[in-house]
């Protein structure tokens, strides 16, 4: 799994942190932080529901990404 | 005995019985009309969550460039499946706008919104709301949708926006004339030139000064370029910071004003939110899933799109019912009864997506503060629900007065 960010269209609102905070984190001016954009396959379910759930629809997996589901899509 | 038809069911957004009360054609909708079309309109109402959800998120083929606000006349002209490209010189409103240029402007004018920045202003709203009921709560009864939210939240616009608190209730009543519902055209002419001379004023200034990032809510749009040219102060305020100001005035107190009614409603439930100031956060969400007024934002399709089993064609316009979609079963249990503590894992008031509300941090702060400071001052107060108005709208249907009677 590789996880695409559109940088344009987050605005730092966190969901995904609260979602996946093993994936990501925003710094002091709510700026995202992504530690790892290949996280291993126990953190893919997290990623997979912060995707589902970024109210910019900001986050994406890779269509290439092995294990990426299909339903997936920026 | 003679046969009984059901009358056949119809919906329109302008109808007299949907504006008075759209919840019982919202279940109906849900359940039989998924995609419900109104030829008078060329448009679908979409009111179940997830098709709701989907489609504010669809921005390939979904747009907002006609208009996210079309009213019965503008509706009632076909487009003819041609979609207008969104206008940038000048500089049409925000809502109206597309990528790039959509998040551009919301990257320039944003981070005074996001949440880290928005939590230093608790203090400054706290002593606002405080400052409110002490002048409420010795009255023994007051209107909590305009003299308490609606102080507080234009107060807070005010605050951010550098324009002189003693302002802010002559900002309160010129967003509530501008309402699009208003029959009043004169009257909502001169609120929103109001509003604009204010905001307009605000961006002269800063230019004159010198946009150096110390006003980021400004700063960052004077400095913005669209395709190479500066933007005017007119489209800095026309375009942009008025959204802003509207968003920020007009909806959140009617929320507040609607979850006090229903705590009210509740009395366990009151006394269960009171109890604790950490639950107000929680109390909040429920507030905004099952209060939040706005309607619909219309849409326009811009290319062939299948939504609840119809195929919307190029030029049709959509109404996402926000909050039919808020309501419905098939996302949360038991949706018309009022639970603060209900689990909520993702709620449409704010909309979803491109158009996602850019100050949905601050309203949370404000509500969550608004419920805080009340509760603790008065626990046990009273709604003299017979007097309570609703007004029928398409649009914005909100409680525009809730009278608090305290002693």
């Amino acid at each position: 799994m590789r996880i695409e960010v559109d940088f344009a269209r987050c605005e730092g609102n966190g969901q995904c942190v609260i979602d996946a905070p093993d994936v990501f984190d925003l710094d002091e001016e709510d700026n995202l932080i992504v530690k790892s954009y290949e996280p291993p396959p126990e953190h893919w379910a997290q990623v997979e529901a912060a995707v589902r759930s970024c109210p910019k629809r900001a986050l994406a997996i890779a269509a290439d990404g092995a294990g990426a589901p299909d339903q997936v899509s920026p | 005995m003679t046969p009984v038809t059901a009358p056949e069911f119809h919906y329109d957004p302008f109808g007299p019985d949907v504006k008075a009360d759209p919840l019982p054609f919202y279940k109906i909708l849900r359940d039989e009309h998924p995609a419900y079309f109104m030829e008078q309109y060329d448009a679908w109402a979409i009111s179940r969550f997830d098709d709701v959800w989907n489609l504010l998120n669809d921005t390939e083929r979904i747009t907002g460039t006609e208009g996210t606000m079309l009213f019965q006349e503008q509706l009632r002209i076909s487009n003819g499946g041609i979609v207008p490209a969104p206008s940038y010189d000048p500089l049409t409103v925000l809502s109206y706008t597309e990528s790039p240029v959509h998040e551009e402007l919301r990257q320039a004018v944003g981070p005074p919104l996001r949440r880290t920045a928005v939590l230093r202003l608790e203090e400054v709203i706290r002593s606002m709301a405080r400052a409110r009921l002490d002048v409420l709560v010795p009255r023994g009864r007051f209107n909590v949708t305009s003299e308490y939210g609606g102080v507080v939240a234009a107060a807070t616009m005010c605050h951010m926006f550098g324009i002189p608190l003693s302002d802010a209730e002559m900002v309160r009543d010129a967003v509530l004339l501008c309402d699009p519902s208003n029959q009043d055209v004169a009257a909502q002419g001169v609120a929103y030139g109001q509003l604009t001379d204010l905001v307009t004023a605000v961006v002269r200034r800063r230019r004159e000064v010198g946009a150096d990032g110390s006003y980021p809510l400004v700063d960052g749009l004077l400095t913005y370029r669209l395709a190479g040219r500066a933007l005017s102060d007119e489209e800095i305020s026309g375009s942009v910071l008025a959204t802003i100001l509207f968003g920020g005035a007009e909806t959140l107190p009617k929320i507040v004003a609607h979850g006090f009614m229903e705590l009210w409603r509740h009395p366990d439930q009151r006394r269960q939110v009171a109890a604790e100031p950490a639950n107000c956060a929680t109390a909040f969400e429920e507030m905004l899933r099952f209060c939040a007024p706005a309607q619909w934002f219309t849409r326009t399709v811009k290319k062939p799109v299948t939504i609840a089993g119809s195929d919307l064609g190029v030029g049709h316009r959509i109404f996402p019912l926000l909050m039919a979609a808020n309501r419905d079963e098939r996302e949360f249990d038991d949706p018309d009864t009022f639970r603060w503590d209900r689990p909520i894992a993702r709620h449409l008031a704010f909309g979803q997506g491109q158009g996602f509300c850019i100050g949905n941090h601050l309203a949370r702060l404000e509500g969550r503060i608004l419920l805080e400071e009340l509760l603790a001052r008065v626990p046990e107060y009273e709604i003299d629900v017979e007097h309570a108005e609703r007004p029928p709208s398409s649009f914005q249907w909100g409680w525009r007065t809730v009278p608090m009677v305290v002693d």
